[in-house]
């Protein structure tokens, strides 16, 4: 609203007064002079100096600001609104017009005091926060737009060296006869009237129109989102970022994509069709060399083959041979199996207490606590074969004279790799527990033939006292 | 309207004169004999030689983070050339000062670590972990002889010897300083002291960290937490704060430092305490929230004997008294101006902060004579701990009169010392 030029209608007043500004030499002078006019009486003044000013604000008798009066009131209802936001999405569905789910999260109550105050808290500070600024801007009656003092030229100063007083014709003190000669009386050194020019006020058209357009845009999503809140729809997602939700990308599961695009024979970064580079044969984890074969394979090593290479090929060999043996036995010649247990395992009755643990988390649930192949697994299997509903293979019993007679090694060899129906646990239990396993299956052996043996002596001799 | 500036000191009395050396005769005797006293009837109707010892070491840890929250004070005042402070920043030297004088009230503690049979203590007494069987027995597995290396008598005294003497050489090294400032005004001191600041804030920093797991986490061993010293620390700045309008109040009212410490310095003192207040209180929130969340055995079951019996009262009363309701009686800018409510709010405060201690530690003592069946315990802040901590007052006390001697309570050539007495809040 600068120079534009409107025809002032004959009876408009065409400016009116502000008031009349002073100019003063320096800080200490501008307070002498704004102490005077608030003893003269005068309570609508301003000053105005290039930077803050010490005790200028009880000089021209400005109160206290309200603003922290403000930013609590704020602050309190945003705790009231973070609790209530947290109980209306997180612990019922009654309250409308959006209803939340009662939803617990790990494992605490859906309304827990504890999980509330950290989201409670950020959302004071954040009100807090726009309280304050706003409050500021409203207090100050800002933004304004345009100040008639901008329109005389020595009040540029303002910024740099000037400082002045402002004292506002409203103020039922200001005498426009007295005023003037009252503020040289002060120490004012420059003396200037401001008048507001009346001539161009009106606010643009557009400005309004603009206004209006933004209140209904914001009006707009929460509308769309009540009228979609609750309602299914059968449409594809929109795919609002397509080269994030179809980023090219290789999954460990899945096969590789055709990479000759355009051609007429397809090609693939490997040749198995693999979106991973297979491992070298006899590639070996770090740190897993295992190159104890009688403790790690239950194998003892063949004299001269110590080497680490034959060492590996021979576990490739292993885990393959696991593989395959899914129905028959694998022609390989029975390898060199453990006798006994291997020196890193002390057998201990700790060992045995040990195995016991480990034995009834993974093997009692197929093999039954007494190992007698017929745990909870096994007769839900075979309840399913009797209607067809599965081809379970009984799972073996420990007391089965074939697996007495096996060796140790043998036995860990059945639990890492696995055999016939059963598959191999060598990821799930660690060699050591493995090797306890093995001398609780022992410990199970040795109990039942025990007590076959003393049940078979019992029957032998019935009258015995 | 336009006053002329102030540029020295202009108080008639700035020293506490011949009355420090009654202050260190009657407190030291006093205190004495108090301590001795409520030991008397700790073996009488309390807990013995072993509950004795955890009302004294909640009693020392109060006063000590008091001191060491005086000394962080000090420091950061320096740290960030503060101004405003001057007039203020000699009781705080001297309350930090008396850091190292607290090594004389230490000796009791240290004692029953490494010879707990002297008292009669049982199993290792005042901290579990001082006995070997504790190690076996808790399950930690291998755990165990990884805290063990750094929970042992040995090095746990070879730790408070150290800590005392860093905190004494920082403290005393300001001290010392500021009081010949007094004498030549020279203000390459201040620069001296602004660039030993820095180093002295990490040297502050790690000290009071593992004293803090030294003295009063590891009463519980297999509990941590990695807050635990910023928690302690909270309070102690809190409480040192208060203790210093205190002192400011007390001072006053004897006729000392009337002119030099203004209502805008208890104002700015004040909206510390305000700060701290609620630091302490997101600190302490932040433990318990993460660990009540993540909801682990080992790291609940210190607020789990926190949150049961009598002890839930405690712990609800630390949460209004010690943060919520002070929060916002400490906010309004009317209420901080106004010494004869701060007088109040301060002793309130002090309160609050030794009941935080008595909560960190005293629970631990019931966990600690179950664990050692040694049968009897009560739940009532009684004779005992009211006579350990009025003694230990006294003695603390006698401490600052020794440390202000009658010497100036206030800097009386500090280059800022002008910006200081013209402090003015807007």
């Amino acid at each position: 609203m600068s120079d534009h030029s409107s025809q002032p209608t004959e009876n408009q007043p065409t400016s009116r007064l502000v008031g009349v500004l002073a100019e003063f030499d320096g800080p200490e002078k501008l307070v002498e002079a704004c102490n005077q006019a608030r003893l003269a009486g005068i309570r609508k003044m301003d000053a105005f100096s290039p930077f803050p000013v010490h005790g200028i604000d009880p000089a021209i008798g400005i109160r206290r600001t309200r603003l922290p009066f403000f930013v609590l009131a704020v602050g309190l209802s945003a705790l009231v609104l973070g609790l209530g936001l947290q109980f209306t999405v997180n612990a019922t569905d009654a309250i409308p017009p959006f209803p939340g789910y009662p939803f617990r999260i790990s494992g605490k109550p859906e309304f827990s005091l504890p999980a509330n105050i950290p989201v409670t808290f950020e959302i004071i500070v954040l009100s807090s926060a726009f309280a304050t600024f706003l409050g500021m801007l409203a207090l100050n009656r800002l933004p304004k737009f345009a100040n008639p003092l901008h329109r005389i030229p020595r009040f540029k100063t303002a910024t740099n060296n000037g400082f002045f007083l402002l004292v506002e014709a409203e103020d039922p003190n200001y005498n426009p006869r007295e005023i003037r000669g009252q503020l040289e009386s002060w120490g004012a050194e420059h003396l200037e009237t401001v008048e507001e020019d009346l001539t161009d006020q009106k606010m643009p058209a557009f400005v309004r129109s603009v206004i209006v357009m933004i209140a209904v845009l914001c009006v707009l999503p929460p509308a769309l989102i009540y009228r979609a809140y609750g309602e299914t729809n059968t449409l594809p997602r929109l795919h609002v970022v397509p080269d994030m939700d179809w980023q090219f990308k290789s999954k460990a599961q899945q096969m590789a994509p055709n990479i000759a695009v355009g051609s007429e024979t397809p090609d693939y970064i490997f040749p198995s069709r693999r979106v991973m580079r297979e491992q070298v044969a006899g590639t070996i984890v770090r740190g897993q060399l295992d190159d104890d074969s009688s403790f790690y394979h239950g194998i003892v090593a063949e004299q001269g083959s110590a080497s680490v290479g034959s060492e590996a090929a021979h576990y490739v060999s292993t885990q393959e041979a696991g593989q395959d043996a899914a129905g028959q036995a694998t022609a390989e010649p029975e390898p060199n199996w453990v006798e006994g247990f291997p020196e890193q395992i002390e057998i201990s009755a700790e060992t045995i207490q040990r195995g016991q643990q480990r034995f009834n988390i993974y093997c009692a649930v197929c093999h039954g606590i007494t190992g007698d192949g017929n745990g909870m697994v096994n007769q839900r299997g075979n309840a399913l074969n009797l209607t067809g509903q599965a081809a379970w293979v009984n799972a073996k019993s420990f007391h089965d004279p074939t697996i007495v007679a096996q060796p140790e090694g043998r036995i860990f060899d059945t639990i890492s790799n696995g055999r016939g129906g059963m598959g191999p646990y060598r990821a799930q239990i660690p060699t050591e527990d493995r090797w306890a396993i093995v001398m609780y299956i022992r410990a199970l052996q040795d109990a039942y033939s025990d007590s076959a043996k003393a049940e078979s002596e019992a029957s032998e001799t019935p009258a015995a006292e | 309207m336009h006053v002329a500036k102030k540029a020295e000191i202009t108080s008639p009395n700035v020293t506490l004169g011949d009355s420090s050396n009654g202050m260190v005769l009657l407190g030291g005797i006093g205190g004495i004999v108090l301590i001795a006293i409520s030991w008397l009837v700790s073996n009488i109707v309390g807990n013995g030689w072993a509950g004795f010892f955890y009302v004294y070491l909640a009693n020392f840890l109060f006063f000590v983070s008091i001191s060491l929250g005086a000394l962080f004070f000090v420091i950061v005042q320096h740290l960030t050339r503060a101004g405003w402070s001057v007039a203020v920043r000699r009781v705080a030297e001297v309350l930090a000062a008396t850091t190292p004088m607290m090594g004389i009230l230490f000796i009791p503690i240290l004692l029953a670590v490494l010879m707990p049979s002297l008292f009669g203590l049982k199993d290792g007494g005042l901290y579990l972990w001082n006995d070997a069987k504790y190690w076996q027995d808790i399950g930690l597995g291998l755990e165990a002889p990884k805290r063990e290396y750094y929970l042992n008598a040995t090095f746990f005294s070879v730790r408070a010897v150290l800590y005392f003497v860093v905190w004494g050489a920082i403290s005393f090294f300001f001290l010392g300083t500021s009081r010949v400032q007094d004498e030549n005004g020279d203000a390459k001191l201040t620069l001296r002291m602004q660039f030993w600041s820095a180093p002295s804030t990490l040297l502050f920093a790690i000290t009071v960290i593992f004293a803090s797991f030294d003295w009063a986490m590891s009463l519980a061993p297999a509990w941590f937490s990695t807050i635990f010293p910023i928690y302690f620390f909270a309070g102690g700045m809190m409480g040192a704060l208060c203790t210093m309008i205190l002192i400011f109040l007390l001072l006053q009212k004897q006729g000392i430092v009337t002119q030099d410490v203004t209502t805008d310095h208890y104002h700015d003192l004040a909206k510390l305490t305000f700060g701290f207040i609620f630091f302490w209180g997101y600190i302490a929130f932040s433990q318990f929230l993460l660990i009540w969340y993540a909801n682990i055995p080992e790291e609940t079951v210190w607020y789990q004997i926190r949150m049961q019996g009598g002890w839930t009262r405690l712990s609800l009363l630390l949460l209004f008294g010690h943060l919520l309701i002070p929060f916002l009686l400490m906010m309004p800018r009317t209420l901080r101006r106004n010494r004869n409510y701060l007088w109040w709010a301060v002793i309130v405060l002090l309160a609050m902060h030794w009941l935080d201690h008595f909560w960190i530690v005293m629970p631990q003592m019931y966990e600690t004579f179950e664990a050692l069946d040694l049968g009897k315990t009560n739940h009532v802040i009684g004779p005992v701990e009211a006579l350990c901590f009025l003694g230990m007052a006294f003695i603390y006390a006698a401490f600052f009169g020794w440390m202000a001697g009658d010497r100036p309570l206030v800097p009386m050539k500090d280059p800022r010392l002008g910006e200081s007495l013209n402090f003015k809040v807007h």
